[in-house]
């Protein structure tokens, strides 16, 4: 018998998962709990993949209707659904907040079939963000028809086993003028900061006039896509072409980027990461240090989730490449 | 437009607005009392995060001046250990620190004595030579409010108060004044040394998210400007409660009194921004115009309204939760027949067209059951009920309430009527909660880092400008005067409780009971 699945009886369970959750946390600490959605997300993922964690520490900071999707390729898979909540009990305080969470298993030949139940799965009147968390659904046609409905859309070409293919998606997303992150951008969020506050300093500023060349360096043995974002969004802000040159460390600490120096005709400036948490700048003379953490999966997607309209910045640097 | 050029070096070319925060030009805090709570407690901490978050320039500098005798690296030393101690909410990093304290430098001196201006010039311009400040100065004063004046004076007189091409700002703490008469002294005076364009007078509520908040709520929704009237509001009540008593600080507060420590200033600035027409602009003086009309127009009382619409009220001593807890006069430092004001509640009126007949009642004070601030606006019932009330169905009518919550848990509630489930057609009030920590888990910046960053931005929206100060005291000093006169039977509410009964009477003249947040 083939399996199905209804938008109407995940919803019960869903409301049940409420109930039952108030339920218990009444006879447990009389105060309830308390159910938080701010957006919709729909996270389409590759068989077993793991995203609880990411899902959750995102849920944190954007409490959600959290909609995975698994495409599941195995023989024999078949359509299934199941509504949960993602519990937690913030410091020093007596309510849990829950975040709920439907999650759908389909084989690829079913999911011309889910997209209905999806529609109908949206709490209403909240932005619906897409996250392919594998590039490899992106090209689903199936999975396509969702884009329109999306208030963005997020890839990650860092993680993609084609980026080059994620970058054409890209292009054609922001040529369709759609909100898209990529998660291969927001990674250099920091470094494209910490030289916007070098150059904070009107003293530095005057040294940009004689830049002409950009060397980053990365631990990988080919240069991730990051890399001529960064370059790219330099000579974007600058409105002019520097010399790019990439260089891998193969440091076995595993980087995104090692290193940067900006050179000009009386001018150094080198960033390089310090360690796990900061980087250190120095220019004219000066070091400092900068905050910097190693950001996680959730980290990134917290950032895109802020930002719901068209990115400019990031626009601007997709036209160059 | 002509796009900007991305060689003028009056620009950063790598700005990115959408993703950066913003970020504000270098500049050098002198901080006059850098040895004192405020500076530990909150003004130190509110930088050193602001640094955590990359909105402070790198070359950003403090230089602290007190009296004591400190080196650079005493300083240095003190503010490590302050903030490591006060820092709320937030990680800190010892790298992070190392960074940020080599813009921490240290000047001793007198606040009186010219030659301490003279020490703090050449420091100044040690500093933003070596750093690069760009001739930015912003002056915080964070002394007694009796070296306001002195401290002014001074920084005129040597010529501080000039800049090259970089700004010079000062921030001034409340108190503005302990009255009219010396608010307008304050004001007057440092007008002839700042313009008033540069002059931010701090008042720590406005920088709350909450309050930002209510500018956001009435005039970026629809639906409830409409509401925000006399035809639909039956009053106001804004309670800012605190749990704790007057601690080592009762021989000032005796002087003070909760009247003119929290209504004159926190609670009148509350009142006017949820009170206030709205602006045709979000801009700083535009919004301000419209706050310092509100403050103009709250109804000054006469003696005779004064005994009817307000209530002094001073805690006595109770056992709390097993515990002894002394009453005011028992305080260190009080006198035992002290007739300071530790609980103050006031029946504002607006006599404008908006809220003609709206009482907004106003209270604070200090022992109460719980540390809260929030603003309820109460509206009008339905004007006709089909339900029967009864004592099965005891809820058949009751108003509708926004609350706004200001601290702790921000947020805002719309309590309303629903059915309760099952037979029959019984009412029950429930509540449809927004909650700052669990729409936005982001972590909520400190009203010191807001304003801190504010000034050093030139937006002065959050600031006080010298016309509300002035209309605020005309509001409270009238009332101050006639507590003055008068010999209060204290104490008249015991710790622990939510004030004196007659503030309980007050409103029940009008017909309304104070909420219990």
């Amino acid at each position: 018998m083939t399996a199905t699945i209804s938008a109407e009886k995940l919803l019960r369970d869903l409301s049940q998962v409420w109930t039952d959750l108030a339920k218990d946390s009444v006879e447990k600490s009389s105060t309830g709990v308390l159910r938080a959605c701010a957006m919709n997300l729909l996270v389409c993922v590759e068989g077993d993949h793991d995203v609880a964690a990411t899902l959750a520490e995102a849920a944190h900071e954007y409490p959600c209707r959290l909609l995975v999707l698994r495409v599941r390729r195995e023989p024999g898979a078949q359509l299934s659904g199941r509504a949960l909540a993602q519990c937690w009990m913030p410091f020093g305080r007596r309510q849990q907040i829950c975040s709920e969470q439907i999650e759908i298993s389909a084989p690829p030949e079913a999911l011309p079939d889910v997209l209905s139940v999806v529609r109908a799965l949206w709490a209403a009147d909240l932005p619906v963000v897409v996250w392919f968390r594998n590039d490899s659904l992106l090209v689903e046609p199936a999975l396509q028809l969702l884009l329109p409905m999306a208030d963005k859309v997020i890839v990650d070409s860092r993680r993609a086993l084609q980026p080059l293919a994620v970058l054409a998606q890209v292009k054609a997303l922001v040529a369709a003028g759609r909100p898209v992150g990529d998660l291969g951008w927001t990674r250099i969020t920091r470094w494209r900061s910490t030289i916007a506050q070098i150059f904070d300093n009107h003293v530095c500023r005057k040294n940009l006039l004689g830049l002409h060349s950009v060397t980053i360096e990365h631990t990988s043995l080919e240069p991730p896509l990051t890399v001529p974002y960064l370059a790219h969004w330099l000579e974007s802000s600058l409105n002019r072409e520097l010399r790019r040159t990439y260089r891998s460390t193969q440091n076995p600490e595993r980087w995104e980027i090692q290193r940067v120096t900006l050179t000009g005709l009386e001018f150094e400036t080198s960033i390089r990461r310090k360690d796990e948490t900061a980087v250190e700048a120095r220019w004219d003379g000066h070091t400092a240090a900068f905050v910097y953490p190693r950001q996680t999966e959730a980290d990134l997607l917290v950032e895109e989730f802020g930002i719901l309209a068209p990115d400019p910045v990031f626009q601007s640097v997709i036209a160059r490449l | 437009m002509a796009a900007a050029n991305p060689f003028a070096t009056d620009l950063n070319p790598f700005q990115d607005p959408l993703r950066f925060e913003r970020r504000v030009s270098p500049a050098i805090l002198v901080l006059f009392g850098a040895n004192g709570d405020l500076t530990m407690r909150k003004l130190l901490p509110a930088l050193y995060r602001l640094a955590y978050e990359r909105r402070l320039p790198s070359n950003f500098a403090v230089i602290g001046n007190s009296r004591t005798a400190m080196s650079d690296d005493d300083f240095r030393q003190k503010m490590y250990e302050s903030t490591k101690q006060f820092l709320e909410d937030s990680p800190f990093d010892e790298d992070l620190w190392q960074e940020f304290a080599r813009g921490l430098f240290y000047v001793a001196g007198n606040l009186n004595d010219p030659a301490l201006y003279q020490a703090l010039t050449a420091k100044i311009h040690e500093v933003d030579t070596a750093r690069a400040t760009g001739d930015n100065l912003l002056f915080y004063l964070s002394t007694q409010p009796s070296f306001y004046i002195p401290v002014i004076e001074q920084l005129g007189a040597s010529g501080l108060n000039k800049g090259r091409h970089g700004y010079r700002r000062i921030v001034i703490e409340k108190p503005f004044g302990s009255d009219l008469q010396t608010a307008l002294e304050l004001n007057n005076f440092v007008r002839t040394v700042f313009p008033e364009s540069d002059v931010y007078r701090i008042d720590h509520y406005l920088g709350k998210e909450t309050v930002q908040n209510v500018f956001a709520f009435r005039f970026g929704n629809g639906i409830f400007e409409p509401l925000w009237n006399r035809r639909y509001v039956n009053h106001v009540q804004i309670t800012a409660a605190e749990s704790i008593g007057v601690g080592t600080r009762g021989a000032f507060y005796q002087g003070v009194g909760a009247l003119r420590d929290m209504i004159q200033n926190h609670l009148l600035q509350v009142m006017a921004t949820v009170a206030m027409e709205p602006s045709a602009v979000f801009e700083p003086d535009a919004v301000r115009d419209e706050r310092a009309k509100l403050l103009r127009s709250i109804r000054i009382l006469s003696p005779d309204q004064i005994r009817a619409h307000t209530v002094a009220g001073q805690y006595g001593p109770a056992r709390i939760g097993g515990a002894a807890v002394k009453g005011f006069r028992e305080e260190d430092g009080v006198a035992p027949n002290a007739q300071a004001d530790t609980y103050a509640a006031v029946t504002f009126f607006v006599d404008n067209w908006r809220w003609a007949g709206v009482p907004f009642y106003v209270r604070t004070g200090k022992r109460l059951p719980k540390r809260i601030t929030e603003i309820a606006i109460q509206f009008n019932e339905a004007p006709h009920t089909v339900f029967t009330g009864d004592a099965t169905n005891p809820f058949a009518s009751r108003p509708n309430m926004l609350i706004l919550r200001i601290q702790p848990d921000e947020g805002i509630s719309l309590r309303f009527l629903s059915k309760q489930p099952g037979n029959g057609f019984r009412l029950r009030p429930v509540s449809m909660d927004f909650n700052y920590g669990t729409s936005f888990g982001t972590r909520t910046p400190t009203a010191y880092e807001t304003l801190l960053l504010d000034a050093m931005a030139g937006d002065s929206t959050l600031y006080t400008r010298q016309d509300m100060v002035e209309a605020s005291w005309k509001v409270c000093e009238p009332i101050l005067d006639v507590w003055q006169e008068t010999q209060h039977d204290f104490p008249n509410y015991e710790a622990g409780t939510w004030g004196p009964k007659s503030a309980d009477e007050m409103l029940a003249r009008h017909g309304h009971q104070w909420r219990t947040p």
